[in-house]
């Protein structure tokens, strides 16, 4: 297999086949809350896009560079905890100058990034899959794109569903995890596209 | 490797990427710095703080950047009213002489509690005005009336309405600030805003014909007539089936309160100063 195309078979997989938010069944909370409006879920799903690349470059780096030579692998949690949590507040400090109204708009979900399970998990599995620098970079991308997908999708879904009568019992978050569910099992399909 | 050494190793490595990390963000930070007016900080301290958003902004730190941008007037916030209104002026150096803000107040327009109203049905299950209206389910036979649930009870930021043993909405006019929150709320609309000042009122939304308000309610306004007879200076019409006081003419006689023979009409200041009392 080349070297190109074990790149776009982590991609794929990583975006698609093994969705974070559908087939895994992370980072949910920020899957629910953000999708109230498309803005909403396009900025959150650029701060989260972010975080995510640069989050498990650096703590890729750390692990390699500085955990596994002194053999404290042990404390790979912790330090990639920090190593988001920085970026998360980078992204903050970012938001909060530059664009003021999606700062506003993102209001608690945006520190929350900071426990966002999608990001710790994709960089504890380029630890569990041995990812080189340029896999890990390319399969936390992946799944970056893939969780954007779901929130634009999901948004779209929801902006439709605002101005639709809706069954009362449904009405809210009921109904939104019924069409999460729905798109879950839409996805089960991609199994096995990729690796 | 001993605990100890774990410890020491552990908290060292902590210590580094800490130190590394901080001061990047520290960096960062200073670059990001955000520049903001400190009028926007000042102005926020001496709006109420309710963030109930009777003003149109989103919170009361939205109106104080407004102000402070000069995008909305100092009158704007109702609940912090005059006092809140001279204290921006003084701090953005404006003439507070000429500033004054008619205090507003809610009100229902209705009467007809458990007791006058007639009843035609019995509502199980949610007890609220919101869903029953939608699904028109109202235990009154008047299909203007309070439906008595308390929707507003639950969104009035206040605490200044409360539930009579009438099962209609009570408005304790030492608390209400008139934001118009409970206003929007209401979906029969029988509460309004008014300025807070006396001033005679039909206590009664039904545009329905006499003998049909006749049946199903024993203060709703009846169309009778009689106050616009009686009423020496003119100042009532009967619009839609319910008399319109015209507040310039009206000097609080009190004739057509007297004649009412439903009693619908009633002083506004009457109304608040009995709800005092029973505070």
């Amino acid at each position: 297999m080349g070297e190109l195309q074990n790149l776009m078979n982590i991609f794929i997989n990583a975006a698609f086949a093994q969705n974070f938010v559908f087939i895994r069944f992370l980072a949910l909370c920020s899957f629910v809350g953000m999708t109230t409006s498309m803005d909403n879920a396009v900025g959150m799903g650029g701060a989260v896009t972010f975080v995510t690349v640069m989050a498990s470059i650096i703590s890729y780096a750390v692990y390699q560079f500085v955990l596994v030579p002194l053999h404290v692998e042990y404390l790979q949690i912790i330090v990639f905890i920090l190593t988001i949590a920085v970026f998360v507040q980078l992204v903050e400090i970012y938001l909060k100058k530059a664009v003021p109204s999606l700062y506003r708009a993102m209001g608690i979900y945006l520190p929350l990034i900071a426990t966002n399970c999608m990001i710790l998990a994709v960089a504890l599995l380029n630890v569990t899959e041995e990812f080189n620098l340029l896999e890990a970079t390319v399969f936390s991308f992946g799944a970056s794109i893939g969780y954007v997908l779901a929130l634009v999708v999901l948004a779209g879904i929801r902006e439709r569903l605002s101005y639709a009568e809706t069954p009362s019992i449904l009405r809210g978050y009921p109904l939104i995890f019924f069409i999460a569910t729905f798109i879950a099992v839409a996805f089960m399909g991609l199994q096995g596209i990729a690796r | 490797m001993s605990l100890l050494q774990i410890i020491i190793v552990s908290s060292t490595i902590m210590l580094g990427l800490g130190i590394v990390f901080g001061a990047g963000l520290g960096y960062f930070a200073k670059v990001f710095k955000v520049q903001e007016n400190p009028l926007i900080e000042e102005i926020t301290e001496i709006l109420p703080d309710a963030n109930c958003g009777a003003c149109g902004f989103s919170g009361c730190r939205a109106l104080a950047e407004a102000i402070a941008n000069g995008k909305a007037s100092i009158d704007l916030c109702r609940v912090g009213g005059e006092e809140t209104a001279k204290n921006i002026a003084k701090l953005l150096g404006i003439n507070t002489d000429n500033i004054s803000i008619e205090k507003y107040i809610a009100v229902l327009l209705c009467k007809g509690g458990k007791s006058l109203a007639e009843k035609d049905a019995k509502v199980k299950g949610i007890r609220s005005c919101k869903i029953a209206n939608n699904l028109q389910m109202s235990e009154k036979s008047c299909s203007y009336s309070c439906l008595g649930y308390g929707d507003c009870v639950l969104v009035c930021p206040f605490g200044a309405i409360k539930m009579n043993e009438e099962e209609l909405p009570e408005i304790d006019s030492s608390l209400c600030t008139g934001c118009g929150i409970c206003v929007k709320e209401c979906p029969r609309e029988v509460l309004k805003l008014f300025p807070m000042k006396d001033k005679v009122l039909a206590f009664c939304r039904n545009l329905e014909k006499g003998s049909t308000v006749r049946n199903a309610c024993k203060v709703g306004c009846i169309t009778c007539y009689v106050c616009e007879k009686k009423c020496p200076k003119n100042a009532i019409k009967m619009e839609n089936n319910l008399p319109v006081i015209n507040i310039e003419k009206c000097d609080l006689c009190g004739i057509c309160i007297n004649v009412c023979p439903t009693k619908t009409l009633s002083l506004l200041k009457a109304l608040s100063a009995k709800g005092n009392e029973k505070k």
